[in-house]
Parts: structure tokens; C-alpha cells; sequence
């Protein structure tokens, strides 16, 4: 069967290329540069270098800065405000000569004046509310932003500086030199702010019933800014969207807060038997060694006590966290405090939760739990997760990252009731959050540039685990069969890549200047590696590539290309159509059926044939021997006979080929196809991918056949492929599955089936 | 819409998205599928919103504590009411009623369904779109019509709340 398939694709092949240039010559066009959806991304990637290599790795001579921090903080809850003084050593690994410093005051986005405020454009409404009216034209604004007390340097000296928005260049006495280190200090304080209201990364929650706050802050520290081989000095200014470039360090932090306070923080807990009761002491020794469940240190009953009660001593908690980005805390006496040690490859790892009363009874059920599982399953697919710890902390209504410690939203309602949509916007969430420890904490991309290099990766794991935590705690997500993840699945970014083009930005983008960040920076990327993983290069070469690529890049800066090229060198599949489609451009997947056509073997040359030969003032005789006649079903020269009878009877050429080769051709294989088929696929959408399909045949059975994406090289509109069978077509579907975001499946089968529109499916449903 | 309530409720819901992360849902947004079957001039309607959002706003509206999905109580005479004050549709000044059909959930959003039965000489709709815009006040709202094969996309916001749709080209 498959050598008869050979004998008439050339067949078909010269009709084609016949027809093709029977055309007559067009008026003479211009030409053109390439277009080709498979041209090389030689242009979009930076030249390798020392620095960073075509594989996608590390370059001999990569480098990047070390930045250590030694801190004394101290959190004012009556006032709200936050004091520091901090001693920063720099060392300078790159090759070049540093005459001046930049330092990160990403506060300076609450100051009064910040440009920030003025990003958007704005308008009137003709109605407003009371509270935004007065908010916009009658309130004070609040009065954030550093305070920098002074800035000097190791032998006390005040070191001239000039802030710029929110970012500080210190001018160096003297330069520092390549393999230099300088030492110097910065005292500052700010006001708090209510990041509830006013919607921010960092600051407090403020409990009206008891009076109390809990307090999650970060970005509160002025930062070292990076420097490395790609930018230079970071110049992007921090806007709100674009979140944070940052350099790994080590640090110790001594933190003050109100005695009757639980902290949890960036780093190990120096002193818990000096900080702790000691009942709670014994609770979190007995933690360190408990696996099957959380251990509870602080407990509601212990937590609501507190409430009442504000204590005027002080505490100081002392912190020492190796080889991270950034250093972040929570703390408040309405704390309650759960952790639970989990395996992680050779290393014990304390999964911690923090919450209000107010995140129960959902958080004592599930927030360790997640937790634990975030490190399960990221580690799998990366690298053994290198921190001692992972903590978990409720934050009214935001998701935000920071090392070894994240906030998370999922709140009850008030009687302690919630619905599924809370509690696995919850999980979800902590898996996310907890998640980004490996993307950007440790694998350590720039999020200024691009959101999605964390954002994308971190969604496309997190629905990795939410579907492992759904087969792990079945009871958690009865009655449903998978956990219900909102991203990943092809299906779920339909609606945003088919969406008006004006309002979409490729995924290449900065983060300040997209439309919808959502869909831009998590959804889209999530979706494209998992169309990678499942359908284009599959899970074995997929996850080998992903993981070199973690493991390349663990406690490095890397950029884009480093992933890119990364996916390819360690794969051996080139996907720069992949990465040119999917990243650089708004392209959507949409493929489908176009014509299918039956043909016959006939006795002899059929109308089309004729023609042809005329053209050329040829006549049959003129043809070389043993030329098979194929004949479409609605041309002029079909007859039913032909149709009636096979291949072999309707073809003498054909019998005679046999007869002559009849010692190579295995017998039992030369029954030959009863029908012949072309079918042609048409692809309205720019995007490119692999032509996934369904045959379905009269006896009932059907044959899946993926073509390689690789047929759109030479015609990007359409291709026609050939079926030779036994059995007869009814039906041929593109894409069964719905693995490839297809944006308009009616045109996804033959025969075309009307489908209803899900409006008048939902008009059905409630009339019935 | 009944200002006196409507200024009395203080919401908790002033949202400067200055800020990311990963927020409720990363951006507060809003698709309308708008589509004119020609053969019967009817026009089909479909809203999707983040239930989040929808209950949030249904809560300040009422000043009633909200559940949806699963809803506590009846809310669909209250979804209805809320889109007739936001949602309007005319054709030379002359309003066109909007008929509330019902709502689905999928995962995290709603989907509502809504219908208006349009004259056959019609070619040009006026739409006032100004959902959620006082609650949240960065909300976008993206309308996309579809008649056969003509396409057209809008985007809502708090500064462009009212357009002309050409719904026949
Ligand atoms: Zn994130």
C-alpha cells in the first residue's frame, strides 16, 4: 500500500507543477526581504559573546555583581513608620571601572510628586462617587517616599548623591576598580502606607474591630541597582507595572518590632529560643521534624488574645539569608503560625504559613499544604529548592514574591464561610507566589524588562502543580476531577489572542506598555510552553531543556535569548518560528479544512491531462511509459465504472509495473488504495504549527496524522496533502484535542459542521 | 440609578493599579461578544466579567453582602437592574430595551447573556457602557460586534463612555 502511495504522489506533483507554470507571466513585481514565519531570529538576538553564549549558557567571562547588606530595622506600628540603617558592600566583578553608584528607591513611587501618579491619562466622569471625588480633588495625598537621612561612607564621610525619581546615583571618591569592593551606608525611614486602600505591594492592613495592623513590607529598603553586560547600569525607572532587577548578596538584618509581634522574614531565624515563649519554642523544634502535618507555634486562641493588648516593649528578630535578591518581612500580634518540614531532594525544607484570624479556618487547612507542594513540584522540574524555607503569609486582596517569603489573598467571609472560587484562587495563588523562588528569585531575570521571563515560567509551573495538587488532595477539589486552573490550558487564551489587535502586545514587550498584562505576561507564555511541552516538542525533550535552562541560569541574570537558545541547544528542535510567532508577534493559531477532492485511477488520460498536453503540443504517445491517469470525481471524464473497479483493473501501466517488478514488490503489501484523496488545509491565522488531524472513515475507525509544522515553509496561506487509502473518508478534523489555541474552530472539519453559537446553546438550556 | 444610595454606600474599592504582583485577577477588564444575526435582526449579547469584580460591585450597589458562584441568594434581578443603569443601547436617541437572559460560570468569570430585538433599517446603534467605572475606576471594557462577516472592537473606559456602532457596513 505505501508503494502504490509513492507511485501516484509524483503524479500529482507534475499536474501541479504543470498547472503552476501554465500561468501566464505577471506584470514584473519588486522584490521583497524575507518574511518567511521560519526565518532565523539572527536579527531579533543579540551576537553571542564571552559573556553569554550561542548555547544559551553562561559565557566564559560572565559575571555578575555581589551585593551585601548588613540592617537595622526598626517597624514603629503606632506611628507607621519604618526606620533603617543599612551597610552596603558592593563588589565589583565586572571588568569595567564603576566612578558612581545607582541605588533603587522604589518607595519614591508613593511620594507626593511621583511622575508615576501621572502615567495614565485621565478624564472626567459625569458621575463619580462621593469617596473617589474627594480621594481625587480634596484629599492630601499621601505623604510616602525615603526620607534619606544620610548617606556615607565606611570612615563616616557624607557621599554626595542626586535622586532622580526613583532611583539615587552616589559619585565614588575614588572609582572602583575591577575585583573592587566598597563599603558604605544609608540611614533612611518612611511612612507606611495602607497598601488595602491603596492597593500596593507592600505596607499594612488596618483591623478596624481590634484596632490592630498587619504589616507585609518590601521593596522598603534603598536596593543596589544591577549593573551587568546587557544594560549597563539599570536605567528603567520603576513605573508600578515593571517589578524588579535585583542583585544576589548575603544578608543580615536585625529587625525591631512590638514584643507581643510574630515576624516571619527573607532568611534563617538567628535567635527563635531568645525571641519565642517557650512553649512556642517547643512547638517550632518539634516543627523541624514533623513531615505528615503542619505544627502550630502560635496558635488562633494565643493570636486573639494578643489583640487587645499592645505591648510598649520591643523585641529585635535576627535574620541571615544567604545568596538572595532581596529581603522582605511580615509582622503583627494578630498572627497565627504554622510550618511543617518537607524533603526537597537531600534537603529538609520548613514550608511556614502566617495568617490573621481572620484567613481561617481556610488557611490552617491548606495554606502548608500548598506550600509543600510548590516545592515538590518546581523542584522536579528545575532544581532542588536551595533555601531553608518557604513562607506563606495572608495578605488581604494581593499575590506578591519576594525570597523564601510571599503574600497571598483568600479570605472567608466573615462567619468563616467560602466559596470554591475563594479557596482555589487561594491555592492557586500560593503556588504561584511561592513558585516565583524559582522564577525570578533564583533563576534571576530582570523583571523591569521583561514580566514575562518570571511571570510566564512561574504560571506555566504553577499549572504543572495545581494539576499534582488536584491528584494529591482529591478531597480538596471533589467533585471536580483536575484542579481548575485558571491558565495553560490552549483553550483558556482563545479569547485574549483573538481579541482586537490594538489592544494586544507581543509578548516581547515592556511591561509599562502593554494593554493587558494578564494575558500578556502570564497567560500567553504559560499557554505557548505548554504547547510546547505537550504538543510541539513533547514532555521527554521539553523538560530536559527547561531544566538545563534552570539549572544554567540557578543565582544568575539571564535574558530572553539565553532562554531561547537554551530550548534549542539542549533539544536539538529549532523553534525560532516558535519564539518569532508566539513572542515577537500577536499572530493566533487558526487552521482548517479547506476542499477535500476524490480521485480514480482511470484507464486513460482524463480532460486535465489532455489540456496539459496541448499546452505544451504534446499528445499521450508523447509521455514517457507506464504513466498512471488519476481523474477527480467532478472532473468531465470520471465514469462511475471507474469508481466501481480497482486501481489495478482500471490501469494497465499499473499491472504492467507490477508485473515487471514483481521480485521486489511484496506481494501481501500491493492491494491497492481504493480511494485517493487531496485535501487541502488553508491557515487564516499568522501563526504557524504542526498540522494535527483526524481522518475518520466510513467503517467507523479513525487515524490521527500530525504533518510537521515544517509544510507551511513555502506557502504560508495554504497546503494540499495526499490520502491514498483503503477505506473511505467521511470526515476529517483538524486539531481534536484542542492542543493548539485554534481561535475559530468552525472551520476545523469536513464535512463543515454548523455548530450552534454558544448564545443560542445557553438560549436552549434555559428554555428547556 | 438612585444617587442618593449610590453616594451613600462608601466602598473599600479605590484602586490605583500602581501596582502588580499578582494581583486578584492583573487588570480589571471586561469582554462584550456583540452579534447581529441578520436574517432576524436579533441582537446577541455576551458579557464576561471576573465574578470577583461583579460582586464586589453588586455588594456596593445593594449595600447587601453579595455570594456569588454559588450565589447565596437570588441575584439575577439585581444583575439585571445594575446592566439596564449601565449598559445602554439607543438608535437616534431612541433607547432600545435590553432583555437579561441569564448567567453561567466559568471558572472565575461570568458570563451573562442578554438580547434586543433590532428594526431592519438600523445601521448605526449608540452604546453608553459604564460598567463598574464608578467602583473601579481603571476598569476597561472591550466590546467586539460581529454581523456575517464584518468585525468591529471598541474599548470602554472612564474617558471614551459612549460610542456610535455601525452595525451594518
Ligand atoms: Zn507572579
Amino acid at each position: 500500500m505505501r508503494i502504490l502511495t509513492y507511485v501516484q504522489v509524483p503524479l500529482l506533483a507534475l499536474f501541479s507543477v504543470a498547472l503552476w507554470s501554465q500561468e501566464a507571466p505577471a506584470e514584473r513585481e519588486g522584490g521583497h526581504t524575507n518574511s518567511n514565519k521560519f526565518k532565523q531570529l539572527y536579527e531579533e538576538f543579540s551576537t553571542p559573546n564571552r559573556f553569554r553564549t550561542a548555547s544559551g549558557a553562561p559565557g566564559v567571562d560572565y559575571y555578575q555583581q555581589q551585593v551585601d547588606y548588613v540592617m537595622d530595622l526598626e517597624l514603629d506600628d503606632k506611628n507607621t513608620k519604618l526606620y533603617g540603617e543599612e551597610t552596603i558592600t558592593y563588589t565589583n566583578n565586572s571588568p569595567d571601572v564603576l566612578t558612581y553608584l545607582w541605588v533603587q528607591l522604589d518607595q519614591n513611587i508613593r511620594k507626593k510628586d511621583a511622575p508615576a501618579l501621572e502615567k495614565n491619562g485621565s478624564g472626567f466622569q459625569p458621575l463619580a462617587r462621593a469617596s473617589t471625588f474627594v480621594k481625587n480633588y480634596m484629599d492630601e495625598p499621601f505623604d510616602g517616599g525615603f526620607n534619606i537621612e544620610s548617606v556615607t561612607s565606611a570612615n563616616g564621610q557624607a557621599l554626595p548623591y542626586r535622586i532622580n525619581q526613583t532611583m539615587m546615583r552616589i559619585d565614588l571618591p575614588s572609582p572602583i576598580l575591577p575585583g573592587g569592593q566598597y563599603h558604605f551606608s544609608i540611614k533612611w525611614w518612611y511612612n507606611v502606607n495602607n497598601h488595602v486602600t491603596n492597593r500596593a505591594r507592600s505596607g499594612y492592613e488596618y483591623f478596624p474591630e481590634d484596632g490592630n495592623r498587619a504589616y507585609v513590607i518590601a521593596q522598603f529598603f534603598p536596593r543596589m541597582a544591577v549593573y551587568n553586560d546587557v544594560e549597563g547600569w539599570q536605567n528603567y525607572q520603576f513605573w508600578g507595572n515593571g517589578e524588579f532587577a535585583l542583585n544576589f548578596g548575603n544578608y543580615e538584618v536585625n529587625l525591631t518590632v512590638p514584643a507581643d509581634h510574630i515576624v516571619e522574614a527573607t532568611g534563617q531565624l538567628q535567635n527563635p529560643k531568645e525571641i519565642l515563649s517557650r512553649e512556642e519554642f517547643k512547638r517550632y523544634k518539634k516543627a523541624q521534624n514533623t513531615f505528615d502535618s503542619p505544627v502550630i507555634i502560635v496558635t488562633q486562641d494565643e493570636a486573639e488574645a494578643k489583640e487587645a493588648v499592645f505591648s510598649d516593649k520591643k523585641k529585635t528578630w535576627r535574620y541571615v539569608a544567604k545568596n538572595v535578591r532581596d529581603f522582605a518581612f511580615a509582622s503583627s500580634r494578630k498572627f497565627i503560625w504554622d510550618m511543617m518540614a518537607v524533603q526537597v531532594g537531600p534537603r529538609k525544607v520548613m514550608a511556614v504559613s502566617l495568617y490573621p484570624k481572620e484567613g481561617n479556618p481556610l488557611w490552617e487547612e491548606y495554606s502548608t499544604r500548598a506550600v509543600a507542594q510548590s516545592l515538590d513540584t518546581y523542584s522536579k522540574y528545575t532544581f532542588n529548592y536551595p533555601y531553608p524555607k518557604a513562607v506563606s503569609v495572608h495578605a488581604k486582596n494581593q499575590g506578591m514574591e519576594y525570597p523564601m517569603i510571599c503574600w497571598n489573598y483568600g479570605r472567608p467571609n466573615e462567619d468563616g464561610t467560602y466559596s470554591d472560587r475563594t479557596k482555589f484562587g487561594m491555592i492557586s495563588v500560593i503556588i504561584h507566589e511561592v513558585g516565583h523562588n524559582y522564577f525570578p528569585m533564583i533563576v534571576n531575570s530582570d523583571e523591569r524588562q521583561w514580566g514575562w521571563m518570571d511571570e510566564g515560567l512561574d504560571t506555566f509551573m504553577q499549572y504543572l502543580t495545581e494539576q499534582q495538587f488536584g491528584v494529591n488532595y482529591p478531597e480538596a477539589i471533589a467533585p471536580l476531577e483536575a484542579f481548575p486552573s485558571r491558565r495553560g490550558a490552549p483553550s483558556k487564551i482563545v479569547p485574549y489572542m483573538s481579541g482586537d489587535q490594538s489592544f494586544i502586545s507581543p509578548i516581547m514587550s515592556n511591561p509599562e506598555n502593554v494593554f493587558q498584562l494578564g494575558p500578556n505576561a502570564y497567560g500567553k507564555p504559560a499557554t505557548a510552553l505548554n504547547i510546547l511541552r505537550e504538543t510541539i516538542m513533547g514532555k521527554e525533550l521539553f523538560d530536559y531543556a527547561f531544566k538545563t535552562y534552570a539549572q544554567r541560569w540557578i543565582f544568575k541574570h539571564p535574558t530572553p535569548e539565553d532562554f531561547f537558545r537554551t530550548m534549542e541547544d539542549a533539544s536539538a528542535v529549532d523553534l525560532d518560528w516558535f519564539w518569532r510567532g508566539w513572542f515577537y508577534s500577536t499572530d493566533y493559531v487558526d487552521i482548517g479544512v479547506g476542499s477535500v477532492k476524490k480521485y480514480y485511477v482511470s484507464p486513460k488520460p482524463g480532460k486535465e491531462v489532455d489540456e496539459l498536453l496541448e499546452q505544451y503540443n504534446m499528445t499521450p504517445e508523447d509521455l514517457p511509459e507506464n504513466m498512471i491517469y488519476m481523474v477527480a470525481e467532478d472532473s468531465e471524464s470520471f465514469e462511475p465504472s471507474m469508481a466501481a473497479s480497482s486501481a489495478i483493473d482500471n490501469s494497465q501501466s499499473l499491472r504492467n509495473y507490477i508485473e515487471e517488478n514483481n521480485a521486489e514488490i511484496d506481494r501481501t503489501n500491493t492491494e491497492p488504495p481504493k480511494y485517493f484523496y487531496e485535501i487541502e488545509f488553508e491557515k487564516p491565522g499568522g501563526l504557524v504549527m504542526p498540522l494535527i488531524v483526524e481522518y475518520s472513515y466510513a467503517d467507523g475507525s479513525t487515524e490521527r496524522v500530525t504533518y510537521p509544522v515544517q509544510v507551511w515553509r513555502k506557502n504560508d496561506a495554504s497546503v494540499r496533502k495526499v490520502l491514498a487509502t483503503n477505506k473511505e473518508l467521511v470526515g476529517v478534523t483538524i486539531d481534536p484535542d484542542e492542543e493548539t489555541a485554534d481561535i475559530d474552530t468552525s472551520n476545523n472539519s469536513w464535512p463543515k459542521e454548523e455548530q450552534a453559537s454558544d448564545f443560542d446553546k445557553f438560549k436552549a438550556k434555559i428554555k428547556g | 440609578m438612585n444617587l442618593q444610595t449610590m453616594f451613600k454606600k462608601i466602598g473599600l474599592l479605590f484602586i490605583m493599579l500602581l501596582t502588580m504582583g499578582f494581583t486578584l485577577h492583573d487588570v480589571y477588564i471586561s469582554s462584550m461578544k456583540m452579534e447581529l444575526i441578520p436574517t432576524s435582526g436579533e441582537l446577541q449579547l455576551t458579557l464576561q466579567v471576573f465574578t470577583d469584580d461583579l460582586e464586589l460591585v453588586l455588594q456596593s450597589q445593594s449595600g447587601e453582602e453579595i455570594q456569588l458562584n454559588p450565589d447565596r441568594q437570588a441575584t439575577n434581578s439585581l444583575i439585571a437592574a445594575y446592566l439596564k443603569s449601565v449598559l445602554k443601547f439607543s438608535a437616534a436617541k431612541t433607547p432600545i430595551s435590553l432583555e437579561y437572559l441569564g448567567k453561567e460560570y466559568h471558572d472565575d468569570l461570568t458570563l451573562i447573556y442578554m438580547q434586543a430585538k433590532l428594526a431592519d433599517e438600523m445601521s448605526e446603534l449608540e452604546l453608553t457602557h459604564q460598567l463598574f467605572l464608578s467602583e473601579l475606576p481603571t476598569q476597561q471594557n472591550l466590546v467586539h460586534f460581529k454581523s456575517d462577516s464584518y468585525r468591529k472592537s471598541f474599548l470602554f473606559d472612564a474617558r471614551m463612555q459612549k460610542s456610535p456602532i455601525r452595525i451594518r457596513p
